[in-house]
Protein backbone atom coordinates (compact mmCIF):
# COMPACT_ATOMS: atom_id res chain seq x y z
CA UNK A 1 0.00 0.00 0.00
CA UNK A 2 3.04 2.42 0.84
CA UNK A 3 3.98 1.54 -2.50
CA UNK A 4 1.66 2.50 -4.67
CA UNK A 5 1.55 5.70 -2.42
CA UNK A 6 4.89 6.69 -2.91
CA UNK A 7 4.07 5.59 -6.92
CA UNK A 8 1.33 8.15 -7.07
CA UNK A 9 3.09 10.71 -4.87
CA UNK A 10 3.86 13.92 -7.27
CA UNK A 11 7.36 13.99 -8.14
CA UNK A 12 7.89 16.81 -9.95
CA UNK A 13 6.12 20.33 -9.63
CA UNK A 14 5.15 19.94 -13.19
CA UNK A 15 3.52 16.78 -11.62
CA UNK A 16 2.12 18.93 -8.47
CA UNK A 17 0.24 21.15 -10.72
CA UNK A 18 -1.05 18.85 -12.75
CA UNK A 19 -2.72 17.26 -9.74
CA UNK A 20 -3.83 20.17 -8.16
CA UNK A 21 -5.30 21.43 -11.33
CA UNK A 22 -7.13 18.11 -11.32
CA UNK A 23 -8.43 18.27 -7.68
CA UNK A 24 -9.61 21.45 -8.17
CA UNK A 25 -11.98 20.76 -11.73
CA UNK A 26 -12.81 17.33 -9.78
CA UNK A 27 -16.12 19.10 -7.85
CA UNK A 28 -16.90 20.28 -11.75
CA UNK A 29 -16.39 16.69 -13.00
CA UNK A 30 -18.40 15.51 -10.27
CA UNK A 31 -21.25 17.61 -11.06
CA UNK A 32 -21.02 17.03 -14.65
CA UNK A 33 -21.04 13.41 -14.43
CA UNK A 34 -24.05 13.21 -11.90
CA UNK A 35 -26.33 15.38 -14.36
CA UNK A 36 -24.72 14.39 -17.91
CA UNK A 37 -23.36 11.11 -18.09
CA UNK A 38 -25.12 9.41 -15.85
CA UNK A 39 -28.66 10.62 -17.19
CA UNK A 40 -27.39 9.40 -20.74
CA UNK A 41 -25.65 6.22 -19.93
CA UNK A 42 -29.22 4.91 -18.02
CA UNK A 43 -31.12 6.24 -21.58
CA UNK A 44 -28.95 4.21 -23.12
CA UNK A 45 -29.06 1.14 -20.72
CA UNK A 46 -32.95 1.94 -20.85
CA UNK A 47 -33.06 1.75 -24.50
CA UNK A 48 -31.87 -2.02 -24.52
CA UNK A 49 -34.64 -3.39 -21.93
CA UNK A 50 -37.96 -3.69 -21.60
CA UNK A 51 -38.70 -0.74 -19.00
CA UNK A 52 -42.13 -0.08 -18.80
CA UNK A 53 -44.99 0.66 -15.97
CA UNK A 54 -45.42 -3.03 -14.73
CA UNK A 55 -41.22 -3.23 -14.38
CA UNK A 56 -41.10 0.49 -12.48
CA UNK A 57 -40.63 -1.86 -9.23
CA UNK A 58 -38.06 -3.74 -11.19
CA UNK A 59 -37.81 -6.94 -13.41
CA UNK A 60 -37.13 -5.39 -16.33
CA UNK A 61 -35.29 -7.40 -18.78
CA UNK A 62 -32.60 -7.11 -21.74
CA UNK A 63 -34.13 -7.33 -24.78
CA UNK A 64 -30.52 -6.17 -27.14
CA UNK A 65 -31.92 -4.57 -30.05
CA UNK A 66 -35.55 -5.02 -30.21
CA UNK A 67 -36.38 -2.09 -29.50
CA UNK A 68 -34.72 -0.35 -32.35
CA UNK A 69 -35.93 -2.85 -34.60
CA UNK A 70 -39.45 -1.94 -33.62
CA UNK A 71 -38.41 1.84 -33.62
CA UNK A 72 -37.07 1.74 -37.18
CA UNK A 73 -39.04 -0.71 -38.57
CA UNK A 74 -42.40 0.60 -37.61
CA UNK A 75 -45.10 2.16 -39.74
CA UNK A 76 -44.72 5.28 -38.84
CA UNK A 77 -41.66 5.65 -38.19
CA UNK A 78 -40.47 6.99 -41.30
CA UNK A 79 -43.30 9.45 -41.74
CA UNK A 80 -42.06 10.72 -38.32
CA UNK A 81 -38.36 11.07 -39.10
CA UNK A 82 -39.44 12.64 -42.57
CA UNK A 83 -42.00 14.74 -40.73
CA UNK A 84 -39.13 15.73 -38.39
CA UNK A 85 -36.49 16.56 -41.10
CA UNK A 86 -39.02 18.95 -43.38
CA UNK A 87 -39.73 20.67 -40.06
CA UNK A 88 -36.53 21.48 -39.40
CA UNK A 89 -35.43 22.39 -43.03
CA UNK A 90 -38.51 24.21 -43.48
CA UNK A 91 -38.39 26.28 -40.43
CA UNK A 92 -34.93 26.68 -40.79
CA UNK A 93 -35.01 28.18 -44.17
CA UNK A 94 -37.59 30.08 -43.55
CA UNK A 95 -35.96 32.18 -40.24
CA UNK A 96 -32.59 32.78 -42.35
CA UNK A 97 -34.79 34.20 -45.20
CA UNK A 98 -36.89 36.33 -43.13
CA UNK A 99 -33.86 36.85 -40.44
CA UNK A 100 -31.47 38.37 -43.78
CA UNK A 101 -34.19 40.22 -44.87
CA UNK A 102 -34.99 41.78 -41.52
CA UNK A 103 -31.45 42.20 -40.89
CA UNK A 104 -30.80 44.27 -44.24
CA UNK A 105 -33.85 46.40 -43.73
CA UNK A 106 -32.80 47.45 -40.02
CA UNK A 107 -29.07 47.69 -41.42
CA UNK A 108 -30.41 50.68 -43.81
CA UNK A 109 -29.76 54.74 -42.66
CA UNK A 110 -33.48 55.22 -41.93
CA UNK A 111 -35.26 57.12 -39.40
CA UNK A 112 -36.31 55.38 -35.92
CA UNK A 113 -34.28 52.33 -36.74
CA UNK A 114 -33.49 52.29 -32.98
CA UNK A 115 -37.58 51.95 -32.33
CA UNK A 116 -37.70 49.11 -35.22
CA UNK A 117 -34.68 47.15 -33.99
CA UNK A 118 -36.66 46.88 -30.26
CA UNK A 119 -39.64 46.19 -31.17
CA UNK A 120 -37.96 43.00 -33.29
CA UNK A 121 -37.67 41.73 -29.86
CA UNK A 122 -40.52 40.67 -28.34
CA UNK A 123 -41.09 37.51 -29.55
CA UNK A 124 -37.74 36.37 -28.14
CA UNK A 125 -37.86 37.89 -24.69
CA UNK A 126 -41.34 36.55 -23.74
CA UNK A 127 -41.88 33.10 -22.58
CA UNK A 128 -42.49 30.50 -25.42
CA UNK A 129 -45.22 29.95 -23.84
CA UNK A 130 -47.07 33.07 -23.81
CA UNK A 131 -46.26 33.49 -27.63
CA UNK A 132 -48.03 30.16 -28.45
CA UNK A 133 -50.98 30.70 -26.05
CA UNK A 134 -51.12 34.01 -28.20
CA UNK A 135 -51.10 31.93 -31.48
CA UNK A 136 -53.72 29.82 -30.17
CA UNK A 137 -55.40 32.11 -30.16
CA UNK A 138 -54.77 33.54 -33.58
CA UNK A 139 -55.61 29.94 -34.98
CA UNK A 140 -58.63 29.35 -33.46
CA UNK A 141 -61.76 28.95 -36.06
CA UNK A 142 -64.27 31.16 -34.32
CA UNK A 143 -62.90 33.81 -32.60
CA UNK A 144 -59.29 33.75 -34.21
CA UNK A 145 -58.16 36.78 -36.14
CA UNK A 146 -56.63 35.52 -39.11
CA UNK A 147 -59.57 32.86 -39.62
CA UNK A 148 -62.14 35.83 -39.50
CA UNK A 149 -59.56 37.88 -41.52
CA UNK A 150 -59.63 35.22 -44.14
CA UNK A 151 -63.26 34.73 -44.33
CA UNK A 152 -63.79 38.55 -44.72
CA UNK A 153 -61.37 38.35 -48.21
CA UNK A 154 -62.94 35.26 -49.07
CA UNK A 155 -60.73 32.77 -48.81
CA UNK A 156 -63.28 30.78 -46.87
CA UNK A 157 -66.71 30.96 -47.08
CA UNK A 158 -66.63 30.35 -43.14
CA UNK A 159 -64.84 29.43 -39.98
CA UNK A 160 -61.82 27.51 -40.59
CA UNK A 161 -60.06 26.27 -37.26
CA UNK A 162 -56.18 26.39 -38.63
CA UNK A 163 -54.64 23.70 -35.91
CA UNK A 164 -58.01 20.97 -36.77
CA UNK A 165 -56.48 19.68 -39.76
CA UNK A 166 -52.49 17.93 -40.47
CA UNK A 167 -52.02 20.17 -43.03
CA UNK A 168 -52.86 23.59 -41.68
CA UNK A 169 -51.86 22.50 -38.34
CA UNK A 170 -48.25 21.83 -39.31
CA UNK A 171 -48.06 24.47 -41.34
CA UNK A 172 -49.13 26.79 -38.22
CA UNK A 173 -46.67 25.39 -35.79
CA UNK A 174 -44.01 25.90 -38.58
CA UNK A 175 -44.98 29.79 -38.58
CA UNK A 176 -45.23 29.75 -34.96
CA UNK A 177 -41.66 28.39 -34.57
CA UNK A 178 -40.32 30.71 -37.33
CA UNK A 179 -41.72 33.58 -35.37
CA UNK A 180 -40.18 32.59 -32.22
CA UNK A 181 -36.79 32.01 -34.01
CA UNK A 182 -36.37 35.15 -36.35
CA UNK A 183 -35.76 37.91 -34.31
CA UNK A 184 -32.63 35.82 -32.72
CA UNK A 185 -31.60 35.44 -36.02
CA UNK A 186 -32.26 38.43 -37.59
CA UNK A 187 -30.03 40.28 -34.55
CA UNK A 188 -27.30 38.46 -35.13
CA UNK A 189 -27.55 38.96 -38.68
CA UNK A 190 -27.29 42.47 -37.93
CA UNK A 191 -24.72 42.81 -35.92
CA UNK A 192 -22.70 40.67 -38.31
CA UNK A 193 -23.88 43.38 -41.09
CA UNK A 194 -22.40 45.78 -38.83
CA UNK A 195 -19.37 44.68 -38.38
CA UNK A 196 -18.54 44.69 -42.48
CA UNK A 197 -15.49 47.26 -42.88
CA UNK A 198 -17.63 50.47 -44.69
CA UNK A 199 -14.44 50.85 -47.14
CA UNK A 200 -15.77 48.18 -48.89
CA UNK A 201 -18.97 49.59 -49.41
CA UNK A 202 -17.19 53.11 -50.35
CA UNK A 203 -15.02 51.46 -52.73
CA UNK A 204 -17.76 49.06 -54.38
CA UNK A 205 -20.09 52.57 -54.52
CA UNK A 206 -17.28 54.72 -56.20
CA UNK A 207 -16.89 52.19 -58.76
CA UNK A 208 -20.58 52.68 -59.56
CA UNK A 209 -21.48 49.02 -58.27
CA UNK A 210 -25.74 49.53 -57.43
CA UNK A 211 -27.18 48.32 -54.07
CA UNK A 212 -28.21 44.66 -55.09
CA UNK A 213 -24.74 43.95 -56.26
CA UNK A 214 -23.09 45.36 -53.06
CA UNK A 215 -25.54 43.14 -51.17
CA UNK A 216 -24.29 39.94 -52.93
CA UNK A 217 -20.59 40.55 -53.49
CA UNK A 218 -20.08 42.42 -49.93
CA UNK A 219 -22.74 41.71 -47.63
CA UNK A 220 -23.66 37.98 -47.97
CA UNK A 221 -19.58 36.96 -48.48
CA UNK A 222 -19.02 39.29 -45.37
CA UNK A 223 -21.30 37.60 -43.35
CA UNK A 224 -21.50 34.26 -44.32
CA UNK A 225 -19.78 32.68 -41.43
CA UNK A 226 -22.41 33.47 -39.52
CA UNK A 227 -25.25 32.85 -41.78
CA UNK A 228 -23.85 29.15 -41.66
CA UNK A 229 -23.24 29.27 -37.87
CA UNK A 230 -27.14 30.26 -37.48
CA UNK A 231 -28.48 28.24 -39.95
CA UNK A 232 -26.99 24.42 -38.29
CA UNK A 233 -27.30 26.32 -34.72
CA UNK A 234 -31.08 27.10 -35.64
CA UNK A 235 -31.56 23.74 -37.03
CA UNK A 236 -30.56 21.84 -33.53
CA UNK A 237 -33.05 24.04 -31.83
CA UNK A 238 -35.54 23.83 -34.50
CA UNK A 239 -35.10 20.00 -34.57
CA UNK A 240 -35.20 19.76 -30.28
CA UNK A 241 -38.14 21.91 -30.16
CA UNK A 242 -40.67 20.39 -28.15
CA UNK A 243 -43.35 23.57 -26.80
CA UNK A 244 -43.83 24.90 -29.72
CA UNK A 245 -45.73 21.94 -30.78
CA UNK A 246 -47.15 20.47 -27.65
CA UNK A 247 -48.92 23.86 -26.58
CA UNK A 248 -50.32 24.25 -29.76
CA UNK A 249 -51.45 20.51 -31.03
CA UNK A 250 -49.97 17.74 -28.95
CA UNK A 251 -48.50 16.48 -32.06
CA UNK A 252 -51.99 15.95 -33.58
CA UNK A 253 -54.25 15.85 -35.53
CA UNK A 254 -53.75 12.38 -36.28
CA UNK A 255 -50.35 12.38 -35.73
CA UNK A 256 -50.09 15.47 -38.38
CA UNK A 257 -47.51 17.53 -36.25
CA UNK A 258 -45.73 14.44 -34.36
CA UNK A 259 -41.99 15.25 -34.45
CA UNK A 260 -39.30 12.82 -33.03
CA UNK A 261 -39.09 14.39 -30.23
CA UNK A 262 -42.82 14.74 -29.42
CA UNK A 263 -43.17 10.73 -30.65
CA UNK A 264 -40.05 10.20 -28.02
CA UNK A 265 -42.15 11.80 -25.05
CA UNK A 266 -45.36 10.36 -25.96
CA UNK A 267 -44.15 7.03 -26.22
CA UNK A 268 -41.72 7.42 -22.52
CA UNK A 269 -44.44 9.30 -20.95
CA UNK A 270 -47.80 8.58 -22.10
CA UNK A 271 -47.31 5.52 -23.22
CA UNK A 272 -45.25 4.50 -19.93
CA UNK A 273 -42.90 2.53 -22.60
CA UNK A 274 -39.74 3.86 -20.86
CA UNK A 275 -37.52 1.71 -22.85
CA UNK A 276 -39.43 2.00 -26.16
CA UNK A 277 -39.30 5.80 -25.30
CA UNK A 278 -35.50 5.92 -24.72
CA UNK A 279 -34.67 3.95 -27.88
CA UNK A 280 -35.87 6.97 -29.74
CA UNK A 281 -33.76 9.21 -27.55
CA UNK A 282 -30.95 7.64 -28.26
CA UNK A 283 -31.34 8.04 -31.95
CA UNK A 284 -32.31 11.91 -31.98
CA UNK A 285 -29.07 12.38 -30.01
CA UNK A 286 -27.30 10.34 -32.79
CA UNK A 287 -28.86 12.71 -35.21
CA UNK A 288 -27.97 15.54 -33.41
CA UNK A 289 -24.50 14.67 -32.61
CA UNK A 290 -24.31 13.74 -36.44
CA UNK A 291 -25.06 17.32 -36.89
CA UNK A 292 -23.26 18.83 -34.32
CA UNK A 293 -20.10 17.48 -35.90
CA UNK A 294 -21.38 18.86 -39.10
CA UNK A 295 -21.59 22.25 -37.73
CA UNK A 296 -18.26 21.94 -35.61
CA UNK A 297 -16.53 21.08 -39.63
CA UNK A 298 -18.44 23.61 -41.52
CA UNK A 299 -17.33 26.29 -38.96
CA UNK A 300 -13.71 25.12 -38.59
CA UNK A 301 -13.33 25.11 -42.93
CA UNK A 302 -15.42 28.98 -42.91
CA UNK A 303 -12.73 30.06 -40.75
CA UNK A 304 -10.29 28.90 -42.21
CA UNK A 305 -11.46 30.43 -45.11
CA UNK A 306 -12.64 33.92 -44.00
CA UNK A 307 -10.73 33.74 -40.93
CA UNK A 308 -12.32 34.90 -37.45
CA UNK A 309 -12.85 37.92 -38.41
CA UNK A 310 -14.86 37.48 -41.51
CA UNK A 311 -12.71 38.89 -43.76
CA UNK A 312 -11.81 36.40 -46.75
CA UNK A 313 -7.76 35.48 -46.81
CA UNK B 1 -20.60 59.91 -49.66
CA UNK B 2 -22.67 56.82 -50.24
CA UNK B 3 -26.22 57.01 -52.06
CA UNK B 4 -29.06 58.21 -50.60
CA UNK B 5 -32.30 56.84 -50.43
CA UNK B 6 -35.09 57.86 -53.58
CA UNK B 7 -38.80 58.77 -52.24
CA UNK B 8 -39.68 55.36 -53.58
CA UNK B 9 -37.19 53.37 -51.45
CA UNK B 10 -38.01 54.62 -48.03
CA UNK B 11 -41.84 54.21 -48.85
CA UNK B 12 -40.32 50.49 -49.61
CA UNK B 13 -37.82 49.78 -46.77
CA UNK B 14 -40.49 51.38 -44.32
CA UNK B 15 -43.59 49.42 -45.32
CA UNK B 16 -41.47 46.31 -45.31
CA UNK B 17 -40.29 47.12 -41.72
CA UNK B 18 -43.95 47.48 -41.22
CA UNK B 19 -45.26 44.22 -42.23
CA UNK B 20 -42.10 42.77 -40.60
CA UNK B 21 -42.80 44.23 -37.13
CA UNK B 22 -46.68 43.54 -37.82
CA UNK B 23 -45.66 40.15 -38.19
CA UNK B 24 -43.58 40.42 -35.01
CA UNK B 25 -46.63 41.79 -32.81
CA UNK B 26 -49.65 40.30 -34.19
CA UNK B 27 -50.15 37.98 -31.22
CA UNK B 28 -49.34 40.82 -28.83
CA UNK B 29 -52.04 43.20 -30.34
CA UNK B 30 -54.46 40.29 -30.26
CA UNK B 31 -53.49 39.60 -26.69
CA UNK B 32 -54.06 43.05 -25.44
CA UNK B 33 -57.33 43.89 -27.68
CA UNK B 34 -58.33 40.49 -25.80
CA UNK B 35 -57.11 41.51 -22.47
CA UNK B 36 -59.71 44.25 -22.74
CA UNK B 37 -63.06 43.10 -24.34
CA UNK B 38 -65.44 41.33 -22.00
CA UNK B 39 -65.43 37.35 -22.03
CA UNK B 40 -68.88 37.77 -23.47
CA UNK B 41 -67.76 39.83 -26.63
CA UNK B 42 -64.55 37.17 -26.25
CA UNK B 43 -66.05 34.31 -27.33
CA UNK B 44 -68.71 35.80 -29.85
CA UNK B 45 -68.42 35.85 -33.86
CA UNK B 46 -69.46 38.48 -36.07
CA UNK B 47 -73.36 37.70 -36.64
CA UNK B 48 -72.87 36.78 -40.32
CA UNK B 49 -76.14 35.11 -41.81
CA UNK B 50 -75.79 31.47 -43.68
CA UNK B 51 -75.02 31.98 -47.09
CA UNK B 52 -73.20 35.44 -46.66
CA UNK B 53 -70.07 36.71 -46.46
CA UNK B 54 -68.40 38.98 -43.86
CA UNK B 55 -68.41 42.26 -44.27
CA UNK B 56 -65.25 44.74 -43.62
CA UNK B 57 -67.42 46.18 -40.51
CA UNK B 58 -68.24 42.77 -39.22
CA UNK B 59 -64.80 41.95 -38.79
CA UNK B 60 -63.75 45.25 -37.46
CA UNK B 61 -66.75 44.70 -34.77
CA UNK B 62 -64.47 41.67 -33.32
CA UNK B 63 -62.07 44.76 -32.14
CA UNK B 64 -64.47 46.83 -30.34
CA UNK B 65 -66.82 46.31 -27.72
CA UNK B 66 -69.30 49.23 -25.81
CA UNK B 67 -67.98 47.58 -22.50
CA UNK B 68 -64.68 47.41 -23.23
CA UNK B 69 -61.79 48.26 -20.03
CA UNK B 70 -58.79 47.81 -18.53
CA UNK B 71 -60.89 45.48 -15.49
CA UNK B 72 -58.42 42.51 -16.22
CA UNK B 73 -55.51 44.54 -15.68
CA UNK B 74 -57.44 45.19 -12.01
CA UNK B 75 -58.34 41.80 -11.37
CA UNK B 76 -55.00 40.45 -12.28
CA UNK B 77 -53.44 41.79 -9.23
CA UNK B 78 -55.50 39.78 -7.07
CA UNK B 79 -53.12 36.94 -8.01
CA UNK B 80 -50.46 38.08 -9.36
CA UNK B 81 -48.12 39.67 -5.93
CA UNK B 82 -47.91 36.48 -4.91
CA UNK B 83 -46.58 34.65 -8.44
CA UNK B 84 -44.44 37.74 -8.68
CA UNK B 85 -42.39 37.01 -5.39
CA UNK B 86 -42.62 33.29 -6.58
CA UNK B 87 -40.55 34.31 -9.90
CA UNK B 88 -38.36 36.99 -8.20
CA UNK B 89 -37.24 33.97 -5.77
CA UNK B 90 -36.64 31.70 -8.80
CA UNK B 91 -34.78 34.83 -10.62
CA UNK B 92 -32.59 35.62 -7.73
CA UNK B 93 -32.11 32.05 -6.77
CA UNK B 94 -30.92 31.18 -10.39
CA UNK B 95 -28.85 34.16 -10.75
CA UNK B 96 -24.78 32.72 -11.30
Amino acid sequence: MSNLIQKLKPKTKAQTTTLFAWALIAPAALVMFWIVVWPLYETFRLSFTNSNLGTLMGGAEYIGWENYEKAIGGRKFPSIVTRTFYWMFLSVGLKIVLGLIGASLLASNIRARGLFRALVMPPWIVPIAIGCFGWLWLYNGHFGLISNFIEMVGITDGPFSFLAYKQSAFYSAVVTDVWIGTPMVTLFFLAAIQGVPKDLYEAAYVDGASRWYRFRRITLPQIMPTIVSMALLSAIWTFNSFEIIWILTEGGPRGGTTTLIIDTFKTAIFSYKFGAGATRAVLVVLILGAFSILYLTVLNRLNKRYGYSGVQK
Amino acid sequence: MMDKYSLLQKIGIYSSLALFILFMLLPFVEMFIASLRPLTHLFSRPDVPVGETMTFMDFMSRFYSENMSFQAYRDMWVTVPQLLVTSLIVYFYQRP
